[in-house]
């Protein structure tokens, strides 16, 4: 059975980029906010265990149409693990490099100016 | 009732249907050359004419290159046929057949070392008259198929080589040589040689070269002996290549096209693959060409040839696990005919047989090779 827990006040995560990670229960859960929604997932890494939230929120690269030359995706919505740079799609918790990786995501509930972050 | 179990291992190598040495060699004399030499590249006949050894002034050393140690690489009155005297197909169609070869792929010799010449033209020329040569010999040969060589010197007028003789009964694929190439294979100025592989569903063959001197890989440069040069150089250029190939995204944007290592044995590999999908997560926008992690591309379309595997009766069980690491799908059984450091396809058989099932084995020894050069 699913719970809710109140982890921050609205106006903590009152724009895109901001975050706040609280601790249910023994483990620690990050709540960010982007383009106004809002996405939680474990702050836990699974290439080692690294605390993947406390890393920098990055856009991404791509190849152009033909192939060769690059370009950057400027939508900061992946979070780049501190200790070895492994990079999460905080909108999906899911790797972007491999299908085989990803990391527990919750769902995030706004009540009275509290997010709650359900487990 | 018992069931029935059929075992699936093979015991002998003659119960293997194929055996195909994925990378064969035979030697072009400076005359076999120039004797081929289309017009237009008439300047470089007066070169070969009046050099005193055109041939050392490729392949600059300060040891000499060892020459055939096999018995059969011996024959005639003359004391010794070297490395860079008589060693043709008639030389290496007969020792596969005596080692149990059926099929063989033909690379070069001294033409391995293609890349160290500077001039652009001498090296397009080159290019040519190895391959009428080549082209001419296979005819003669059943048991043999070659890799035409391209001149990474010019893309362009490589690609219209590979356009010129695709079609070719015996040209099995793409020779794009490993050592020496600057900038490595990943570049972007490769992709007329790699469309045009593509294009003719040739698979582009990488094989590395231990003696001369040569700008890449560096360690060469401070080899003292052939030795510790052949030790070293085969399996850097290959990693560098690799490396190149995969992090550059070129099986994504060539996802037909087949890559195939030679004449570094496979130890480097795992150790490899590992490293690549490591950089490629962990400094993962640096490498945006690659949707997916470099070991699944190298599982789609590398391959690595065996030879040379050592003294694995040492501890056999460790080369099974070595190709199991690697991939047995993705193994290819090399000779390395008729060169001296060559390896009986007992070298691999034995060690492999009992380990893996029958169509892996098969695979490894010769429907992988027979597949991806396409071997009638």
């Amino acid at each position: 059975m699913t719970e809710r827990y109140p982890v921050a006040d609205a106006e903590e995560l009152s724009e895109d980029g901001s975050r706040v990670i609280a601790e249910i229960k023994g483990q620690e859960i990050a709540v960010f906010r982007h383009r106004g929604e809002y996405y939680a997932l474990a702050n836990y890494c699974v290439h080692q265990a690294g605390p993947l939230c406390e890393g920098a929120l990055s856009g991404d690269i791509d190849t152009g149409d033909d192939g060769w030359d690059w370009v950057y995706d400027d939508e900061e919505k992946y979070i780049v693990c501190p200790w070895h740079g492994w990079m999460f799609d905080i909108t999906t918790g899911r790797s972007p490099k491999d299908e085989r990786y990803a990391v527990p995501t919750y769902d995030v509930e706004v009540e009275d100016g509290t997010v709650y972050a359900v487990r | 009732m018992a069931r029935s179990v059929e075992r699936d291992r093979l015991t002998s190598l003659e119960e293997v249907d194929v055996v195909v040495d994925a990378d064969a060699h035979a030697q072009a004399s400076w005359d076999d050359i120039r004797a081929h030499l289309d017009d237009g590249h008439e300047r470089f006949e007066r070169f070969f004419e009046t050099s005193p050894a055109p041939g050392t002034e490729m392949n600059l050393y300060h040891s000499p290159t060892p020459t055939y140690l096999y018995e059969d690489m011996q024959g005639g009155e003359e004391e010794t046929a070297g490395l860079y005297d008589d060693a043709k197909l008639a030389e290496t169609s007969a020792v596969a057949e005596r080692i149990g070869v059926d099929a063989g792929v033909v690379n070069p010799t001294l033409i391995l070392n293609l890349n160290f010449v500077r001039e652009r033209d001498y090296a397009v020329a080159i290019m040519q008259g190895y391959n009428d040569w080549l082209v001419s010999e296979l005819a003669e040969y059943d048991n043999l198929v070659g890799n035409l060589v391209v001149a990474p010197h010019d893309p362009r007028r490589s690609a219209e080589e590979v356009e010129r003789l695709a079609d070719e009964d015996d040209i099995a694929g793409v020779q794009l040589l490993g050592t020496a190439l600057l900038p490595p294979a990943g570049h972007t100025c490769y992709e007329p040689i790699y469309e045009a592989a593509a294009a003719n569903d040739l698979p582009v063959s990488m094989h590395t070269s231990g003696a001369g001197m040569k700008p890449f890989p560096e360690q060469s440069f401070w080899a003292e002996t052939y030795a510790e040069d052949h030790v070293t150089q085969h399996p850097f250029a290959h990693m560098v290549n690799v490396s190149s190939l995969l992090l550059g995204g070129v099986p994504e944007r060539f996802p037909g096209l087949t890559f195939v290592f030679q004449e570094a044995g496979i130890g480097y590999v795992p150790y490899l693959l590992r490293r690549l999908d490591t950089a490629y997560h962990e400094l993962g926008p640096e490498v945006p060409a690659l949707p997916d992690p470099p070991s699944e591309y190298v599982a789609d379309s590398f391959y690595w040839c065996t030879q040379p595997l050592g003294h694995t009766a040492e501890t056999p069980r460790h080369l099974a696990w070595l190709v199991e690491l690697v991939g047995p799908g993705n193994v290819m059984f090399a000779a390395d005919a008729p060169h001296p450091d060559f390896d009986t396809p007992e070298e691999l058989f034995d060690r492999v047989r009992a380990h893996f099932g029958a169509e892996a084995v098969e695979a490894m020894m010769g429907k992988n090779a027979m597949d991806v050069y396409d071997i009638a």
